[in-house]
């Protein structure tokens, strides 16, 4: 234990003062702040999807705050008068404005308004049918008055439908709600793992690259210096991760809001989806993270030189993308059979799961077997790999492979020598 | 302490790299661990650390099964390696202290070590900015730092010049002095002739010639036969059967068949007159050995 301590003190301080370390994490403190910082110098505003000018000549008590309210909330609305009709057009050719509506009153053929919304692409008249409903209502409301009604009946007459919104969430939560906080939670995670899990292949290559390997292993059992690595380099991207986090409840706390990170019309709101997800989620990405660390580690350990770590490391990346990519389709469908049979497979277990769990409603023993089984495969793909490890330390001027990594299976572990001294033996236990 | 292996076999495939070997190097001893390149030198040093598995044959510590009862080892490998990117102070403290050393005793004995080796002044340096002959001081430091009972040198003097070579040759010594078991494997004969006691001459994975150099090189008998005289010895040296005549600027070097044909050579010269300012009848030296044992496969 002894040893797995210094070499764990050592992966983490090697780590940590690194350069690669300390841009990394300026890099993601730096992205954060223009996450939480820029709505906030837009006027505390979400970002709006642009400006609409409107020329009301209907007579309509049309105003720019009923638009907000009623048509749509994400575009800053701009009574005109109507003799800007035609320099509003060209500012809109010029793409300086997002549409124009020119709303006029009815002739005696068509009594209504008639209504003319310009844009430059259908995508960006959205909000036609909330307008459509909104001058309608306008309308009706206008020509009520003209009848001469008492009170009462033209209330009647204008008097909306109550609405109401029933959410039973049979079959799981709401998928819209879900959708974003799961979606930032599994790319964190993607980029933790592939960032902190990559380190540790960058580590090992290193070592091996520069020779050292072969004086160490004389000293640590290839088991200790697996684990050793793995979780000094893990805990430094805790660290890293914790700066991070702190860094951007500091900023969000500075405005004293509490609010919910609003970016244009998506909420980013963590405590949609509960606890109970994110202590999950946390297993999840310490299990992840070890499980593909150890799988980086043999993927460095079979490299002669670091140039050709990136091709020892591909199978292990593409694993890692295939759960990512996975995880991202099933996070329509979290219930469905893909998600649940793709949990139970270990690779795909970390970030299937974890949508399972944040988007899906899955019951506790379909989220606890799940778990074991990814614990017992770390267990075994880190015993292989420390296989793997000790063989490849030694192995110098191969192509680095998944066939490389079978041989290395295959020839070091028949008669296994404990590396260890007589005290620390029985110690060697990879992650 | 003792380290012995007894007829140690190691085969890739078909190949036999390491065939029936065995040797024993005793505490405040040095042993020449000899050969070609591809000779098996490093595989059995590999093999003895469990660096690699063997196929035959063991490997033993004061008379144990050598990975169940492990010295503390000092093992300066072929090829060098260190943490380029790390400062010296910083990876020879991990190293000594991964060989049990507490962090301060370590920080002692790197201290003296640097002395020792003069270069004191690259404490807080990386190893990529120091010059190959330093970077060799490092390494050897990395080997001997946590007092090892066994040392293992695999081309020590490899890019160091004559000065530092003589500073690596006296540690050398003084390890073996404070009664450390050596093994030294090198190309470079005169500084094995300098240390070690016993030799094994490998070719081909299996010994070819070992045991104790002094006793070897009795066995070829004292055959070297150096002349010097500023007369032309020519004549008088041919028609006697002495093999492999050789003039260079001042001296004659040939062969003897024995000591007694040496003897006769000298009366002739004596009884023909010619002034002779040297007469001298040498064993072998370890080069000359080497190059007949391991020969055309160099």
């Amino acid at each position: 234990m002894k040893t797995f301590g210094i070499v764990f003190g050592y992966s983490f301080k090697e780590r940590i003062r690194s350069k690669s370390f300390m841009w990394m994490t300026l890099l993601l403190v730096a992205i954060v702040a223009a996450i939480v910082l820029i709505p906030r110098f837009t006027g505390g505003q979400a970002v709006t999807n642009g400006k609409v000018a409107v020329v009301n000549t209907s007579g309509l008590p049309i105003d720019a705050q009923g638009l907000k309210t009623a048509v749509s909330p994400v575009y800053d609305w701009e009574i005109v008068p109507e003799s800007e009709l035609a320099a509003k057009t060209q500012q809109l050719r010029e793409e300086d404005l997002t549409a124009v509506v020119a709303i006029a009153p009815g002739t005696e053929a068509a009594p209504a308004p008639s209504i003319e919304l310009s844009v430059n692409h259908k995508e960006d008249g959205s909000f036609a049918q909330n307008l459509n409903a909104y001058v309608d209502r306008l309308n009706v409301n206008a020509q009520v008055g003209t009848l001469g009604l008492t009170a009462q009946q033209s209330g009647t007459l204008t008097a909306q439908p109550t609405f109401e919104w029933k959410e039973l969430n049979a079959g799981g939560k709401s998928t819209a709600e879900t959708f974003m906080p799961v979606y930032a939670l599994l790319m964190v995670m993607f980029f933790m793992i592939y960032l902190f899990a990559g380190n540790v292949a960058t580590s090992v290559a290193v070592e091996k690259g520069s020779r050292i390997q072969e004086i160490l292993i004389t000293k640590v059992s290839p088991g200790q210096l697996l684990a050793g690595k793995v979780v000094g380099v893990g805990m430094a991207g805790m660290l890293q991760f914790g700066i991070v986090v702190a860094f951007a409840a500091l900023l969000m706390n500075v405005g004293g809001t509490g609010e919910a990170l609003t970016i244009g019309s998506i909420t980013f709101d963590l405590s949609i989806l509960g606890g109970q997800t994110l202590i999950v989620c946390a297993i999840l990405y310490v299990l992840g993270y070890f499980f593909y660390a150890t799988l980086f580690a043999a993927a460095g350990s079979i490299v002669s030189r670091s140039e050709e770590l990136n091709q020892s490391m591909m199978p292990v990346s593409m694993l890692l993308m295939a759960a990512f990519f996975l995880s991202m389709i099933v996070l329509n469908d979290p219930n469905g059979t893909l998600a649940t049979v793709g949990s139970y497979i270990p690779f795909l277990t970390p970030m299937v799961l974890l949508t399972r769990v944040g988007a899906g409603d899955p019951a506790l023993m379909e989220i606890a077997i799940p778990i074991a089984i990814l614990a017992v495969s770390t267990l075994i793909v880190g015993w292989l790999s420390s296989k793997i490890y000790r063989g490849g330390v030694l192995l110098y001027g191969q192509k680095p492979s998944v066939g490389t990594m079978l041989k290395m299976l295959g020839t070091s572990g028949k008669k296994v020598h404990s590396q260890a001294k007589p005290g620390t033996k029985g110690a060697n236990g990879a992650a | 302490m003792t380290l012995e292996i007894k007829h140690l076999g190691k085969h890739y495939g078909d190949k036999k790299v390491v065939d029936d070997v065995s040797l024993t190097v005793k505490a405040g001893e040095a042993f020449g661990l000899l050969g070609g390149n591809g000779a098996g030198k490093t595989t059995t040093i590999r093999s003895v650390l469990g660096l690699l598995e063997y196929d035959q044959g063991e490997v033993l510590w004061n008379g144990r099964p050598f990975l169940e009862n492990r010295p503390s080892i000092g093992y300066l490998p072929e090829e060098r390696g260190l943490y380029p990117k790390e400062t010296v102070s910083e990876q020879l403290i991990y190293l000594a202290r991964l060989e049990g050393m507490k962090r301060g005793d370590a920080h002692k004995a790197l201290k003296t070590w640097l002395e020792r080796l003069g270069i004191a002044e690259h404490e807080n340096k990386r190893v990529e900015q120091l010059s190959k002959g330093n970077q060799q001081k490092v390494q050897i430091i990395s080997a001997l730092i946590h007092d090892p009972e066994l040392v293992i040198l695999d081309e020590p003097f490899s890019g160091l010049d004559p000065v530092n070579a003589d500073l690596l040759a006296s540690v050398v010594k003084e390890q073996i002095a404070l009664g450390k078991a050596l093994v030294f494997s090198s190309h470079q004969m005169m500084q094995v002739e300098q240390f070690c006691e016993n030799i094994c001459i490998l070719k081909r994975g299996r010994a070819q010639i070992g045991g104790r150099l002094a006793d070897i090189k009795r066995s070829y008998g004292r055959s070297n036969l150096i002349l010097r005289s500023e007369a032309d010895l020519t004549s008088l040296l041919e028609g006697r059967g002495l093999a492999d005549i050789r003039r260079d600027a001042q001296e004659w070097t040939l062969k003897v068949k024995d000591e007694a044909q040496a003897h006769e050579l000298m009366r002739a010269l004596g009884q023909a007159g010619v002034p002779v300012l040297k007469f001298e009848l040498k064993e072998p030296s370890l080069h000359e050995i080497f190059i007949e044992k391991v020969g055309e496969a160099v």
